[in-house]
């Protein structure tokens, strides 16, 4: 298990703790932490203070850690290390994830109608148009199009407690309304106990049922 | 002369011919602006009787109602009173009033001028007229405005005089020139109008301002307006409905019924999706989809089969009016099919300089309207932009024009050294008259070093440092960075941008390559290709090596005068430190006397890198069409005025060459007969 950390600045902390909503919004979210891991320091040793941890295993996960908020999704991509230590990410089909990529993915879905239009032409225009331009962005956003994003995230959430129904201590799974669920905690859950519980290569955790 | 300075609403008569010729020669000497009116534009509900008067308006001199039937008159008096009582309703409309006053607040404004055509001194009438206060001249050039059409946003305007240059240029009153003013109001009988012009002088908004013109003039003309790029049709689709409220217009819009605005090609099936593919529904043709041929092959098509149906019986056309923008990324198969399936005009507006440095040779333009003057720019900027994209200050020169097609292009041209050296001057623009008390230069030529820890980044930084020192009101949203390259390391260095410009400055970014929008309150940056139709005052372009590649160097041309007060030129000392001193030496004469100097190439030269625009020569009044027959057919001067009127009753004020001589020719010979006898 490979472990990357990087310093988020207060405008990073802004917009990554920001709520997610939906797949588009999961995808837009993916890209520009792979624009900032592309122009961030990578440190192999453990960082103070808010700060992203890429984990490289079996699945590569990426997880996002304030004092109180952790969360995590999947990072869909395979991660490799240069001899400077530059941090370089790659899709499936082995191309680069590039700042210029990542560009052309948000600039795609954030076409007014390529979403919500009944006309197919609106879904297809805006990708043929960077598809002749950049060919490996079709199969780059197809994978992003389908991937799972394993998402989950620990709050701790005084301002909204409210007994068994919305517990201090939490994890919510999945972040659209209709799968989304929480699972209660009895006390904190530490950065370094979410990583390990979501690691495949490590023991698991186990959830006790109060029913 | 200049067409721009002047408009006059009416013919010229017997009567003003004189006064008229007397106010073009001032504006042509002063490079002034003048409009003769005799009635409001913008709104056909105002007409008034009287005929014996005219309305002068100059910017900075009184709004001048002459009055020509030599004596105190009623009828011109009501002329005058319901002019004014008309022209206080539009400022009420327009919500001018807080910022104007009432009509008696601004009555000092006003003022009669009783003439005697053949004795007058237009210079003692001006003087006496001149407006002494920045804050009158202002409430007079907002009147200017609302009698021109030229409607100015009221809360961008403001009441206050800034006293800052940024604000100064930002507030600025603007009013469209004679040839914009022309192209929105006259009236035409030809199946396609033209207007081509550089970027920034306001095609766009001119075709607006006609769209709106030709809506509002009838209840039930179906107009198609169209452009290339679908992005580009979607963004005009939404200013649509802004404009028309901005400039208030009572009618709805009717999309799809009366008006159109899509993309020229759209897609099988979907009848409104585009121009291309409603004409094929309508009539019932072959749609061939966007990838299965080119645009040309498809419209070629497309009027093969209407032919062929018109042969059979004929069609009928199913738009009354069509406007085509950004004509320069259109073959002509598809103005031919515009002009086949439109009842009107079809009214094209391009860009010169794109086709210029497109790849194939266009021979001969010939445009009805030629707009030379950019209003975007502040003139030193677009001489600098044209001389580094045309390569005007290098060895080896990219582009040479004509002494017609420097002049196409708004450039006065003076030669010296046996006509080797050039000289390229630009007319001075109202917008810009502020700069030129202070010392500012319009664009600052930046090289980075990155041995010497003076990187792309860092120097970005310090000038956006610089603006904001020099101007303490500037917004995040006056500044734009502007990359030529298309690479991953433009598109690197954006990412860097926006977490160092929040940390350095509290300014957000807004990455306009994937927002596709300029954003209110943001740093807009974003590279060559997204960058039509953008102004700011101040942008930064951020270039790497500067290759003597057309696309490269129009780009740039495009990039820099994107700013309307400074641009700042970003460039790696590495890979253009020999340009970096010819252009520089170059700039420093554009910014000391204001003019291009430049040694012109061999005829050698020439001929390899000459590419031919003409135009037809700048519109002339009906009048001075009549009388310059006169002249060419010799015309007795007794007979002229009656003549005049004879051929005015006759064949109407139609340009028609022909029928006028004719007519000329035939009652002339009664005349002179008449005469003998």
């Amino acid at each position: 298990m490979k472990r990357i950390e990087f310093k988020l600045e207060d405008v990073d902390v802004q917009w990554i703790f920001s709520p997610l909503r939906n797949k588009p919004d999961i995808i837009r979210f993916l890209m520009r932490i792979i624009k900032l891991i592309l122009i961030s320091k990578p440190s192999f040793e453990e960082i103070q203070g808010d700060k992203a941890v890429l984990v490289v295993s079996k699945m590569s996960r990426i997880f996002f850690i304030s004092p109180k908020k952790h969360f995590s999704i999947c990072l869909p991509f395979k991660v490799k290390t240069s001899e400077n230590n530059e941090v370089k990410l790659y899709s499936k089909c082995d191309t680069e994830m590039t700042s210029m990529l990542t560009s052309q993915v948000l600039s795609a879905l954030e076409s007014d109608t390529i979403m919500t239009s009944g006309n197919i032409w609106d879904f297809t225009a805006p990708i043929i148009e960077i598809y002749e331009a950049t060919p490996d962005f079709w199969s780059v956003f197809r994978e992003l199009l389908i991937f799972e994003d394993g998402y989950i995230r620990y709050d701790h959430d005084a301002e909204n407690e409210a007994g068994d129904l919305h517990p201090l201590h939490h994890l919510d799974v999945c972040y659209s309304s209709s799968p989304a669920f929480k699972l209660g905690l009895k006390k904190p859950l530490t950065s370094a106990s979410l990583i390990d519980a979501l690691e495949p290569s490590t023991n698991c955790s186990y959830v006790t049922l109060n029913f | 002369m200049s067409t721009s300075f002047f408009y006059m609403s009416r013919e010229k008569s017997n009567a003003n011919h004189n006064i008229v010729d007397e106010i073009i020669r001032f504006t042509d000497i002063h490079n002034s602006q003048a409009y003769i009116i005799d009635r409001p534009l913008g709104d056909n509900k105002y007409t008034y009787d009287y005929s014996e008067a005219f309305v002068l308006l100059m910017p900075k001199f009184k709004i001048m109602f002459f009055n020509f039937s030599g004596y105190a008159d009623k009828d011109f008096e009501a002329f005058r009173d319901d002019f004014l009582e008309d022209l206080g309703s539009i400022a009420d409309k327009y919500r001018y009033r807080d910022i104007i006053g009432r009509p008696r607040s601004w009555a000092d404004l006003i003022a009669t001028v009783d003439i005697d055509p053949t004795d007058f001194n237009l210079e003692a009438i001006l003087a006496e007229n001149k407006i002494v206060g920045d804050g009158k001249q202002k409430v007079c050039e907002l009147l200017i405005s609302l009698l021109t059409g030229s409607i100015n946003d009221i809360d961008k305007v403001k009441s206050s005089i800034p006293d800052n240059l940024l604000d100064k240029v930002k507030q600025k009153i603007l009013l469209f020139d004679g040839d914009q003013t022309r192209f929105v109001y006259q009236k035409n009988n030809k199946k396609i109008i033209r207007i081509q012009g550089l970027s920034g002088t306001g095609k766009t908004e001119l075709l607006l301002h006609k769209l709106k013109e030709l809506y509002i003039n009838s209840e039930s003309d179906s107009i198609f307006f169209t452009c290339h790029n679908k992005i580009l049709a979607d963004n005009l689709k939404k200013r649509i409905p802004e404009f028309f409220n901005f400039m208030k217009v009572e009618q709805q819009i009717e999309w799809d019924e009366r008006l159109w605005c899509t993309n020229a090609w759209g897609s099988g099936g979907v009848k409104n999706s585009g121009a291309y593919a409603f004409i094929c529904a309508h009539y019932g043709l072959t749609f061939h989809s966007f990838g299965a041929m080119n645009f040309d092959h498809a419209c070629r098509f497309a009027l093969k089969q209407l032919n062929e149906l018109n042969n059979v019986s004929p069609i009928s056309p199913i738009f009354d009016y069509m406007l085509v923008d950004e004509s320069q990324d259109f073959p002509q198969s598809f103005f031919d099919l515009c002009e086949k399936v439109t009842k009107e005009t079809v009214y094209i507006a391009g860009d010169i300089f794109q086709s210029i440095f497109a790849t194939e040779i266009i021979s001969n333009i010939t445009p009805d309207f030629l707009l030379s003057k950019c209003y975007r720019t502040d003139p030193r900027t677009l001489m600098f932009a044209h001389s580094l994209g045309m390569g005007l200050f290098e060895q080896q020169k990219l582009q040479w024009l004509e002494d017609d097609e420097w002049r196409a292009c708004g450039y006065l041209v003076e030669k010296s050294a046996g006509d080797s050296l050039y000289r390229l001057k630009r007319e001075p623009l109202r917008r810009f008259e502020d700069l030129a008390n202070e010392d500012i230069k319009s664009t600052v030529l930046v090289l980075t070093n990155e041995v010497q820890g003076q990187d792309t980044e860092s120097r970005i930084l310090e000038s956006i440092n610089t603006i904001k020192a020099n101007n303490p009101t500037v917004l995040a949203e006056d500044i734009g960075i502007i990359f030529l390259d298309n690479k991953n390391s433009s598109f690197q260095m954006a990412d860097r941008l926006e977490r160092s410009i929040p940390q350095h400055f509290g300014w957000t970014v807004n990455k306009a390559y994937e927002t596709k929008k300029k954003i209110k309150d943001r740093l807009f940056i974003s590279h060559r290709n997204h960058v039509k139709g953008l102004e700011f005052p101040f942008v930064i372009c951020v270039a790497s090596r500067i290759s003597s590649a057309y696309g490269i160097r129009n780009s740039l041309y495009m990039m820099i005068t994107r700013s309307f007060l400074q641009t700042y030129l970003i460039m790696p000392s590495e890979y253009n430190q020999q340009l970096y001193d010819q252009i520089s030496t170059g700039l420093e004469i554009i910014n000391a006397r204001n003019c291009i100097e430049v040694q012109a190439p061999s005829q050698e030269e020439i001929v390899k890198i000459r590419t031919t625009i003409t135009h037809s020569k700048a519109d002339i009044s009906f009048y001075d069409f009549v009388y310059q027959i006169f002249d060419e057919l010799e015309i007795y001067p007794l007979f002229r005025p009656d003549l005049y009127e004879t051929v005015k009753r006759t064949v109407g004020e139609k340009f028609a060459r022909d029928n006028v001589r004719e007519v000329i020719e035939f009652n002339y010979k009664i005349m002179l007969r008449e005469q003998a006898q």
